[in-house]
């Protein structure tokens, strides 16, 4: 039990936890440097585990018993698992470096760097756990260290916002996540991935309705986790964190996990779910990618960016080809933690430069020939860039080819492949939009020097984004990552396009002419502004949808709310205390039966008798004889009812 | 020797505690404080002896799986030809009653800390306190149907006044409402109970009716032609089915279950913050383990057949509250519309009869008693310091008290269920529990779990809107004078511990299920087959 | 009859006597109370006739206790039961608690008071005894006089004016009464409770003897003060002495109850079809209950809210009656005796609340924080007032509806489920007025300055009372002993 392995697993773990209180506890001088050190032994033990753990490797514990039943949790390593943790573990130490720099004048980066360890923490748990309860509970974690770290600066008003929205929003996706795990336990009472798996394997007792509904609560656990449409609008507004957090969380890895998992349990899914999937994920990249051209905040259009290339991974997984959307996964992983961590040097660059309040240091408009300011962050991003477009020679081109290639030959609806192939061109287009305006034309001129550790980053990233640390052939359909997991992994062969290649790459390449001409040489001036007038709005705000979950569904579920509480108050409440009123009436009126009316009654027949007995008898007041003529009268009643 | 007078000393403890307060001049405030907060530690401690000598392996549900039992002829009121009606002192626990002991003893102390700053008549307000715990301990360890209702209903009088005297503005209307409103419970179950005691008798062919529970659960003790049930019919359906349904009545209102939760808000809303605790915390609890205890194990045919009617009493308190809560502008009664949503999910579970579901529901049971408690404090302590507790009067409180939000966080995450603190672990139980009997049973519907998970959302966006509005944001206050000093070392005892019970049965929740394990599993085994069994005996008595 | 036959037959008859002798000490001690009145004046007086009274008392229960216990006996006019005694005790234990309530200014003026206090007594003692019914009438007539005399005895204009009410009420019911009886007497040939069944067999036609009963069971409800039968009772008991309210509101009740309970016991053996008496009585129960709860309700007077009260215990009393087996007999012994402790009890306070010039319940706002111990016993009283645990008035109202209920499984007849149902529902309505009284004492706070004095032996009375209703809960297997 107590193996070596399991020990690394765990260490794998739970150091990021015990770093991350140990960071917290260093304070603001300290925390950066323990956080580094222990992400960086992570890493270590991370590349070690990979190069020792065999495969199915597992460590499991009874988590809740109840009796004869019980719900285990449980580590579990495999080659996905390790190239995960090591992905993770990279980019985490490379974030924690750069945000000793990036944070440098923030009075609580103790809290920050404290809660960078509770998200490694958590992220690793979804990438270790070998069984959907343990999965749900960091997919949960991760959403809580998550909210925690995009409301980092919770004193101003926007940061709190995005992160209750991106709470609830994946919390949506939870509640899907769940629904799946109860169908599965039902029908086969475990949830251990590999044994669900093995079951899988023999076919499915389980009918076609529950199978649906699983793999659709599956699927809406990654709907919600890897933002994808509807739920994708958390994921812009998350970029109110902090830079490097939006490079670790929201572009590399926690996005991720939506992918990872639909990776993890993709035999349970059944052809009717993967053809949502395929479809949810066409349309997200497709909207992501339209939404990113209106945009001029420099995070946002990355952040579209990142629900696009997500929408592309989810497409890959409908497809049928998992290991194709995981290895985009990886590639996306670094070149957009890359890209993020340039946005997050420029952002640095004008808050250490330019000192007016007003000024918004996001807003691209505002930049310009930062080339020269900024070289290695120009570079870093010119090829960090030129990989997300899918660009011969870089790691994006790979996946994407993978990718687009999977989608082609399944059986999606064509309009699939079409929001596929045009998302690659409006790729290209509007980073090519934002690469120019940035680091081209002539505005800035305060003289900067790049810090070390925000530099050795950045590097990095981008010796990752190379075709050649995945595989040789710059255009072959194999490479490390997909090979080593196509033991694993359920790998169909894909149909070859030899015209795939160079659509995707004429498609690219214009996109990126397209925003060269009209950004720096202001040609096609007319057709784009023409095409503003009609595609701007929608564009600008992603096709009204986060209007439309403001207005319809919160507005909505608080109109229900309000009328609820209204009822409750006002009706229900109202009702009981009614009871109780009307009790209190009806003594009052059973008082007033008793004083007046029997008083009236006696009155009515002292009237009577005084009537029919003339005025002789004046002197009495009548009434206590009246009162035995009342009770006489009610002896005969009683009498004539009960004889 | 005190093994076996165990549970005896749990109840009387305290009653003693408020005995010797009686004889302390009334101007010596600290002393009763004092007083009952040893008293309190005792019944810790008590209850750390009882945990810890208690059998988990015990399996079965009936007279013989009680354990630490002490079964005394108390009243024996001989009637004639009728035969003797006997009241027994019998208490004992069970594996889900040591449990509730547990929950008492904790809340109990953390009220008596968070008492500690009532300045209005304390010796009355602690001798009452100490009246209600003896009368909630009692209820959870009595077996005699007699002696639960006893302290049942003798709750009410120091709840009565504890709300009434100490609570806030509109205090005795809420004081007045939850009277009546439990008493209204009550006396169903007192009908329900007058009917069982003429049904049963301690043995076939004894005359001596009994109220104990136990014996209540076996058929073969009904008298032949008076018995509740089985052969006795009133406007067409069986009595048995009227009585569970007016227990149903009765313990719902305790629960409280919608549409019989109103007096609840109010309750909270006057009550001040220790009995605010203690209502949420213990009270309400006492609703639940009412079904388990006596509802569901007396009528269990009833309690299958109606099961679908009971979750979907679950299902809407969890959506309806959920919905109210959202609603709310003021804290505290947000937080107890959460409590009437979260009590929901004890319905569901237990309607489910499911180990998971069961075990979910005694499990949120515990959870929630801690989790709200925490709760409650927490707004105590922001009414402290202010006297208000209008969402809308605050704003970026985390500026000014960073420990206090993060506390809130805390407390707010536990309470919406994120794994890692117990809520997670109750609401999964229930509902996986609730799916897996819809799926594998025949009393649910599958879309009663899945309408739970939506409640789990609501829950998410009422807990992190209301964080967001008070806590983030710029700091602003309405009432510029009020002092807002973070948490003071008082206020650190009683939410320390409850954080840190909250994580930890979260983390390794079977330190609770272990003991609840047997128990729940002989009781779901029982439920199911004396429902058949019960279900042919009503059909042959037609 | 020959000389020597009537000889023995007086012989017996004198020699009989000796069952009558608590009576006959009640007798010759109230002949002497009257003597003593004439030799003492001043305001020792008062204070020296309780203390004979007492005396006297005491000297009636060691009578009680010498007297022989069971059978019939003067000819079969009067018969014990084993219950009989306790029932007496219990009769001048209730006599001897009035006789200590605070408010003596009734008390100074004369002798008269007390002597009337034991003539109560006195009938009652017969009443319980009665088994021919113009014995009965005769006990009962003892009663009511003396009731008529002790309402009026606060000598104020209202006082006059309720015991002349209540006098006219009176007579009429007992002449309703006496139609009754003679026509029972004309139907059956005699006013031996034991032998009027047989005689009443003989005659074919119900409808007279429905009459008869009829007529008699109305004087009866008007003693009892049941709905429609009540509406003397809260005149006279706002306007009556307080302590001789306690007394009438209990002491005749429980005795007629008795005696009631007796004579349905014989239509039960009877076979001629009489009407549904069982049915009738329900009605009049639940409808005494209602109105006496209800109207309890608004009432701020605590005296007249008192009243009303005991129309709605009446009410719950009668239901030993219906129910008519010996656990219901059982069960309503049970209850009035702890109704009479309650009552005691409660009275003592409103007593109390009058020698202080208190006499709306909303006077008493802040009360209770003045004088805890005081707060205390009431609440425990007005608590089994209510029926709610841990009060002897909870395990009253537990038996009577038990035997109810049981009556109910038994026959089936669906009105004694609804009256099961509402009265149960009635202990939920009256606790909104009788928690009045602890809500103003402890919940309400006051501006008024005025304080107000509670003597030890006040609050040593109420703690009797209060810790006397929470032991009946306790020990309520005991008290049932000690009745049967």
């Amino acid at each position: 039990m107590v193996d070596l392995n399991s020990i690394l697993m765990l260490a794998i773990l739970l150091l990021p936890l015990v770093g991350g209180l140990l960071a917290y506890m260093a304070g603001n001088r300290g925390g950066g440097v323990t956080i580094a050190t222990v992400f960086a032994a992570v890493l270590g033990i991370a590349v070690w585990s990979f190069l020792t753990i065999p495969a199915g490797t597992n460590l499991q514990a009874d988590w809740i018993r109840l009796g004869e039943y019980s719900f285990a949790v449980g580590l579990w390593y495999d080659q996905l698992t390790g190239i995960m943790v090591m992905v993770v573990a990279l980019i985490a130490l490379l974030v924690a470096v750069f945000s000793m720099e990036y944070m440098k004048h923030d009075e609580s980066r103790a809290r920050y760097f404290g809660l960078l360890g509770l998200f490694a923490f958590s992220m690793y748990g979804i990438v270790l756990s070998s069984n959907l309860l343990l999965t749900f509970v960091f997919w949960e974690l991760v959403g809580f260290s998550s909210y925690l770290l995009i409301g980092f600066w919770f004193d101003q008003v926007k940061p709190p916002l995005s992160s209750f929205k991106a709470f609830v929003m994946n919390k949506v996706g939870d509640a899907g996540f769940l629904l799946g795990i109860f169908v599965l336990y039902a029908y086969f009472k475990t949830l251990n991935i590999a044994e669900l798996l093995v079951l899988a394997e023999a076919g499915l007792d389980i009918p076609d309705a529950m199978l649906f509904m699983a793999g659709l609560g599956l699927f809406l656990a990654a709907v919600g986790k890897s933002a994808q449409f509807p739920l994708q609008t958390w994921l812009p507004d998350a970029m109110t964190g902090p830079t490097p957090v939006s490079a670790l969380i929201h572009a590399a890895t926690m996005v991720a996990a939506g992918v990872y998992l639909l990776v993890r349990v993709f035999p349970l899914l059944s052809p009717d779910v993967l053809q949502l999937i395929g479809v949810i994920g066409g349309v997200t990249a497709f909207t992501g990618a339209f939404a990113a051209f209106a945009q001029n905040d420099i995070k946002k259009i990355l952040a579209y960016s990142t629900v696009s290339q997500l929408g592309y991974m989810v497409m890959a997984i409908g497809a049928g080809f998992p290991v194709a959307a995981f290895f985009h996964l990886v590639t996306h992983a670094f070149f957009k933690a890359g890209l993020f961590l340039c946005a997050g040097s420029i952002i640095h660059y004008f808050h250490e430069t330019n000192h007016d309040h007003d000024f918004d240091a996001q807003d691209i408009r505002n930049m310009g020939g930062l080339r020269a300011v900024l070289p290695i962050t120009f570079v870093t991003f010119t090829i960090c860039t030129l990989s997300l477009a899918g660009i011969p020679l870089f790691s994006g081109f790979l996946s994407k080819e993978l990718v687009i290639g999977g989608i082609l030959s399944s059986d999606l609806p064509s309009i699939v492949s079409i929001f596929a192939l045009v998302s690659v061109f409006m790729t290209a287009a509007y980073m090519g939009r934002l690469y120019f305006r940035v680091f081209f034309g002539t505005q800035v001129k305060s003289r900067f020097v790049e810090n070390i550790k925000m530099k050795l980053p950045l590097m990095v990233l981008t010796a990752l984004s190379f075709w050649a640390v995945f595989t040789l052939n710059p255009f072959g359909s194999h490479n490390g990552v997909t090979d080593s997991l196509a033991q694993i992994i359920f790998n169909p062969e894909m149909a070859h396009y030899t015209w795939l290649p160079i659509l995707s790459v004429v498609l690219a390449v214009s996109g990126i002419l397209v925003a060269y001409l009209y950004v720096e040489k202001g040609m096609l001036v007319k057709p784009v502004s023409a095409s503003k007038k009609i595609w701007g709005g929608l564009s600008a705000n992603n096709f009204y949808l986060d209007y439309f979950h403001r207005k319809i569904v919160a507005g909505g579920a608080m109109k229900g709310a309000s009328f609820l509480f209204f009822f409750d108050k006002k009706i229900l409440d109202r009702l009981i205390d009614l009871l109780a009123k009307a009790e209190v009436v009806f003594a009052h009126f059973v008082g007033l039966i008793d004083k007046h009316v029997v008083d009236g009654l006696v009155k009515l027949l002292a009237w009577t008798a005084r009537f029919a007995g003339g005025r002789t008898r004046k002197l009495q007041s009548g009434n206590v004889q009246m009162y035995f003529v009342w009770a006489l009268f009610g002896l005969l009643i009683i009498v004539y009812f009960l004889t | 020797m005190l093994l076996d007078h165990l549970l005896s000393w749990l109840i009387f403890v305290p009653l003693i505690a408020g005995g010797i307060m009686l004889f302390v001049p009334s101007d010596k405030e600290q002393a009763f404080k004092v007083i009952a907060l040893v008293a309190m530690l005792v019944e810790f401690v008590l209850t750390m002896v009882l945990m810890c000598s208690f059998d988990r392996s015990l399996v079965g549900y009936s007279a013989s799986s009680l354990q630490f039992a002490q079964k005394l002829e108390w009243i024996n009121l001989n009637i004639g030809s009728f035969g003797s009606i006997l009241i027994q002192y019998y208490v004992a626990v069970d594996g889900v009653s040591i449990l509730m002991v547990l929950l008492t003893a904790i809340v109990m102390l953390v009220g008596v800390i968070s008492s500690w700053n009532i300045k209005k008549s304390v010796k009355g307000y602690f001798v009452l306190y100490m009246v209600l715990t003896t009368s909630v301990f009692g209820c959870f360890v009595s077996i005699d149907m007699f002696l639960f209702y006893l302290f049942f209903e003798f709750m009410l009088l120091p709840m009565y006044f504890l709300i009434g005297i100490w609570g806030g503005k509109r205090r005795e209307y809420a004081s007045m409402k939850f009277f009546i409103y439990t008493l209204v419970g009550s006396l169903f179950i007192l009908m329900v109970m007058i009917g069982l005691n003429l049904s049963v008798v301690e043995a076939p062919g004894s005359s001596v009716h009994t109220f104990d529970i136990m014996k209540m659960m076996d058929p073969s003790n009904y008298l032949g032609e008076a018995m509740l049930g089985f052969s006795t019919q009133w406007m067409g359906v069986s009595v048995r089915v009227w009585a569970f349904l007016f227990l149903m009545i009765g313990f719902a209102i305790k629960l409280p279950a919608v549409p019989v939760h109103t007096w609840l808000p109010d309750a909270h809303v006057e009550a001040p913050t220790p009995i605010s605790v203690v209502l949420a915390g213990v009270l309400l609890k006492i609703g639940g383990y009412g079904f388990y205890r006596i509802a569901y194990s007396i009528f269990p045919e009833s309690a299958v057949a109606y099961g679908w009617y009971i979750a979907l009493a679950g299902v809407i308190a969890i959506i309806y509250a959920a919905l109210v809560a959202m609603a709310q502008s003021d804290l505290k009664k947000l937080i107890a519309y959460s409590s009437v949503s979260h009590m929901g999910f004890v319905l569901l579970g237990l309607a489910s009869l499911t180990i998971e579901g069961a075990s979910g529901a005694m499990f949120q049971m515990f959870s929630h008693g801690v989790i709200s408690a925490l709760l409650f404090i927490l707004v105590g302590v922001l009414y402290d310091r202010t006297g208000n507790r209008e969402i809308a009067n605050f704003s970026g409180l985390a500026t000014k008290m960073p420990y206090y939000s993060a506390a809130v966080l805390v407390g707010f995450f536990a309470a919406l269920g994120l794994p890692g603190f117990s809520g997670f672990i109750a609401e999964f139980l229930v509902l996986i529990g609730a799916f897996d009997g819809a799926v594998n049973g025949s009393i649910l519907s599958t879309w009663m779990p899945i309408v739970g998970l939506v409640g789990l959302v609501l829950g998410a966006a009422y807990f992190l809107w209301t964080l967001q509005r008070m806590f983030f944001g710029k700091f602003w206050v309405k009432d510029e004078s009020w002092q807002l000093p973070d948490l003071n070392r008082r206020e650190w005892l009683m939410i320390l511990p409850l954080v840190v019970l909250a994580v930890l049965f979260g983390i390794f929740p079977n330190i609770l299920l272990d003991y609840s394990n047997e128990t729940i599993i002989g009781f779901v085994d029982y439920i199911q087959s004396q429902s058949e069994a019960n279900t042919i005996l009503i059909q042959a008595g037609n | 009859m020959k000389q020597s036959e009537f000889i023995a037959y007086i012989t017996t008859l004198i020699g009989e006597f000796g069952y009558l002798l608590p009576e006959m000490t009640l007798i010759a001690g109230s002949l002497f109370l009257v003597v003593l009145d004439l030799l003492y004046k001043g305001t020792a007086a008062a204070t020296v006739r309780t203390l004979a009274t007492l005396v006297v008392l005491a000297a009636t229960s060691l009578a009680i206790d010498a007297a022989p216990i069971e059978g019939a006996y003067l000819n079969g006019v009067l018969a014990q039961t084993a219950v009989t005694p306790t029932l007496k005790y219990f009769f001048v234990l209730m006599t001897a608690a009035v006789l200590l309530y605070p408010n003596s200014r009734v008390q100074r003026r004369t002798g008269e008071y007390q002597y009337l206090i034991l003539m109560v007594l006195l009938g009652t003692f017969f009443l319980i005894q009665a088994q021919n019914l113009l014995l009965f009438y005769v006990a009962l007539e003892l009663v009511s006089i003396t009731s008529y005399v002790l309402i009026a005895f606060s000598f104020q204009r209202k006082g006059f004016e309720a015991g002349i009410k209540y006098l006219l009420f009176g007579a009429m019911s007992s002449g309703l009464m006496l139609y009754g009886l003679s026509l029972i007497y004309g139907l059956s040939g005699s006013l031996d409770l034991a032998l009027i069944p047989q005689m009443v067999a003989q005659s074919s036609d119900p409808t007279w003897l429905n009459l008869a009963l009829m007529l008699f069971f109305v004087g009866i409800f008007f003693k009892l003060a049941l709905v429609p039968f009540h509406i003397w009772s809260p005149d006279a008991y706002e306007a009556g002495p307080t302590a001789a309210i306690a007394l009438i509101s209990v002491l005749p009740k429980v005795a007629i109850l008795v005696f009631f309970y007796q004579f349905t016991q014989l239509l039960d053996t009877t076979d001629v079809e009489l009407f549904n008496w069982q049915y009738a009585l329900s009605i009049l129960a639940i409808g005494s209950m209602f109105v006496g709860n209800l109207s309890a309700l608004r009432q701020n007077n605590a005296k007249r809210m008192m009243a009303y009260s005991s129309i709605a215990h009446a009410g719950t009393l009668l239901i030993g009656v219906i129910v008519g087996t010996a656990f219901g007999y059982e069960a309503m012994l049970f209850y009035a005796v702890v109704y009479g402790v309650m009552n005691v009890g409660v009275f003592y306070f409103i007593d109390w609340m009058e020698k202080n010039e208190l006499e709306n319940i909303s006077d008493l706002a802040g009360l209770g924080r003045q004088f805890p111990a005081v707060g205390v016993c009431m609440t425990v009283l007005l608590v089994s007032l209510v029926g709610l645990p841990p009060t002897g008035g909870f395990s009253a109202k537990l038996l009577v509806f038990s035997s109810l209920w049981d009556v109910y499984l038994q026959s089936s007849d669906s009105y004694l489920l609804w009256l099961f149902a509402l009265g149960i529902l009635n202990s939920a309505i009256s606790l909104f007025y009788y928690l009045k009284i602890p809500y103003y004492l402890f919940l309400k706070t006051t501006n008024s300055t005025q304080r107000y004095r509670v003597g030890a032996v006040s609050v040593v009375f109420l703690a009797c009372t209060a810790l006397l209703v929470l032991a009946i809960f306790f020990m309520a297997d005991l008290l049932l002993e000690m009745l049967f």
